[in-house]
């Protein structure tokens, strides 16, 4: 330990002393630790716990459902290294429905540390997990289970969570119901060699995947889509159409000047300028001030007047913005 | 929800297949805005092949307001190869919608007059990666051959073929130039890479420009392809520093806290700044009318120029991404 006394213990807690709390068996302490802010100690603590071996199993089972993920993760990970099969069936729980994807990618890591064969179907299926770490994971285990794809989808999906986009292309129309799983993940990388093996199938099976790859939100996966999708016998002439469909990011041009009209300086605010708000503030300001001399009419007609002008000015800056900020 | 309030939110898919055996081009026309691109594809072929009789009704109905539907009517034409339809697109070549001049570019190079060359070789030079590519799909369909290399090049940076750009050397300098100036950093990045490459001293004022692109790794490149194009590493410092500031600006912060206490940490974006600004405007008005003006003044502006320091100390401390 390197500070006997902390003289702010709340913002440094003294380092545990993990192997002492291992050498006297201390399990609940040892499952306390997991969730320590100390980047170093939950998993040197979970390192620990496994150490413990087969006692473990019971009390680390008990926290598996703890509602702080890194507690979660530790968990897991002792399960793993400690390899009693009990756990089996609670970590394909895990694996199946932990909201957490590193811990779900950590529980296809540990089934295949179990090496129990009653892990295949889950982990089959966590091939087509949302997360690619989770997918990765999963292969990673269904390899050391000595697992064989059954068919050219499966041997498809395995590919495409090892991220082996060059070996898709032999599997043909067996790769396309994985790849088209594949342009819906979170990741655009992972979209834009999805895009790319499509395109390399040279078959998109109608248009609802040629919707979803051209309307897609990051622009350089709609830009290979462009590039595949001729390919795939959709003629050129028909991508402008999909393409309008993008979202666009760019601010209303309309927008920012009906604020600026209504509520000047809002619409500055709305394109990010940071005057916006003092706008607002000095305008509401003086016309209140000047209320209290002439009277409310007066102060807003001329008001709405001043507004005018800067609506119109808004409207052409903001064109000129959202023409810049086009297609991507 | 009853039926005809659901087909209000998602409108049914017309039969086309019958408005097709009417010839019915209006309500073909109208079923280009369908959400569903199956639908709107379906309505474009239809309308295609109707075949030259169509192509003077689909040319009077081409000034719509509805991009869908101009670009439905573009493709149409493009694919009916009615020669009389190339006058009435060239004008689509320089519409506000990027997609609208791509399509117009593709449907000029579909009906092969060769009279569209000349109005779609601007297209190259279009700010918009899409109706270049386009321009020069259309250009490649219509047997164009490029005047001189700097055509060549225009032509081989729509194809976004960037080996054959760096095979063309110095000539390439002025496309490559024009596309630093593309939205897409992809492209800005690849087209400094390929200035580094060709090492020409004409490619100078275009690397001076990319040291103060506001993406990084285009500074990157461009630090790199100076030294080979002739730019004295000595002077990389002084181009870079002219780079667009991302950071957000202590100054406006702290100004923003001492008039506004609160809108400096939303301007950080720190989204407890509005909590703040509302505390304050609160407990103003409170005190104003519990302890009068001065004690008002006296009490809450030493706490506004702490604010706008401690806005400007956290400003300041941000790194700049």
């Amino acid at each position: 330990m390197r500070l006997a006394f902390s003289p702010l213990p709340w913002f440094r807690p003294a380092r545990p002393d993990i192997p002492a709390l291992q050498a006297a068996g201390d399990i609940d302490g040892l499952v306390r630790l997991l969730a320590s802010p100390d980047p170093d100690v939950p998993w040197q603590a979970a390192g620990a716990l496994a150490g413990l071996g087969t006692a473990a199993t019971g009390r680390l089972l008990g926290e598996i459902d703890s509602l702080d993920p890194g507690v979660r993760l530790g968990v897991v990970e002792a399960l793993g290294e400690i390899g009693d099969p009990a756990a089996a069936v609670p970590l394909l729980g895990v694996l199946a429905g932990d909201e957490s994807g590193e811990v779900r990618w950590a529980a296809a890591l540990a089934l295949g540390n179990l090496g129990g064969k009653e892990a295949v179907p889950s982990l089959v299926q966590a091939l087509g997990d949302p997360d690619k770490y989770v997918r990765l994971g999963a292969a990673t285990s269904l390899g050391r289970l000595g697992w064989e794809p059954a068919g050219d989808e499966e041997r498809a999906s395995l590919l495409i969570a090892r991220q082996e986009w060059g070996s898709l292309r032999p599997l043909g129309a067996g790769a396309y119901r994985p790849l088209l799983r594949a342009t819906r993940d979170r990741d655009p990388a992972i979209r834009v060699r999805a895009v790319d093996a499509l395109g390399e199938l040279g078959d998109v099976q109608g248009s609802e995947a040629c919707d979803l790859v051209l309307r897609d939100p990051d622009s350089e996966v709609r830009w290979r889509a462009t590039l595949a999708l001729p390919r795939c016998g959709i003629a050129h002439g028909r991508l402008p159409m999909g393409l309008v469909r993008r979202p666009r990011q760019g601010k209303s041009p309309l927008v920012a000047a009906a604020l600026n009209l209504l509520f000047l300086g809002l619409g500055y605010s709305y394109l990010d300028r940071w005057y916006g708000l003092v706008l607002f503030q000095v305008n509401l300001t003086v016309i209140v001030v000047a209320s209290l001399v002439w009277g409310p009419f007066l102060p807003y007609l001329a008001s709405y007047s001043v507004s005018a002008l800067f609506a119109a000015q808004t409207w052409f800056s903001a064109r000129r913005g959202a023409a810049l900020a086009g297609m991507g | 929800m009853t039926p005809a309030l659901l087909s209000f939110f998602r409108p049914g898919r017309p039969d086309i297949g019958a408005l097709k055996a009417d010839g019915d081009i209006p309500r073909l026309i109208a079923a280009l805005r369908h959400p569903d691109l199956g639908v709107q594809w379906e309505a474009t072929a239809a309308l295609s092949s109707l075949g030259p009789e169509a192509t003077d009704q689909l040319v009077r109905r081409l000034p719509a307001r509805d991009r869908a539907v101009k670009i439905g009517i573009i493709e149409a034409l493009g694919e009916i190869r009615d020669p009389r339809a190339v006058d009435p697109l060239v004008p689509y070549l320089r519409d506000p919608g990027a997609e609208v001049r791509w399509e117009a570019a593709l449907a000029l190079g579909e009906i092969g007059d060769a009279r569209a060359a000349g109005p779609l070789v601007t297209g190259l030079r279009d700010p918009d990666r899409y109706v270049r590519y386009g321009t020069a799909l259309a250009l490649r369909k219509l047997g164009w051959t490029p005047a001189d290399d700097g055509e060549r090049a225009l032509l081989l940076l729509g194809l976004q073929d960037w080996a054959g750009l760096a095979g063309l050397g110095p000539a390439a300098v002025p496309a490559l130039g024009l596309a630093l100036g593309d939205r897409e950093k992809t492209v800005r990045r690849k087209a400094m890479e390929i200035l580094g490459e060709i090492g020409s001293g004409a490619a100078i004022p275009a690397i001076y420009r990319g040291l103060r692109d506001p993406d990084d790794e285009v500074r990157w490149q461009a630090v790199c392809a100076g030294p080979r194009c002739g730019i004295a590493p000595m002077y990389l410092p002084r181009g870079l520093s002219r780079r667009p500031r991302v950071r957000k600006n202590p100054a406006v912060a702290g100004f923003l806290n001492l008039i506004l206490p609160g809108q400096g940490y939303l301007y950080l974006g720190r989204w407890w700044g509005v909590l703040v600004f509302q505390v304050d405007i609160t407990a103003t008005l409170w005190l104003f009318a519990t302890a009068g003006d001065q004690p008002t003044y006296g009490l809450l502006l030493p706490i506004y120029v702490i604010l706008a320091a401690h806005a400007w100390y956290l400003a300041g401390k941000m790194p700049e991404t």
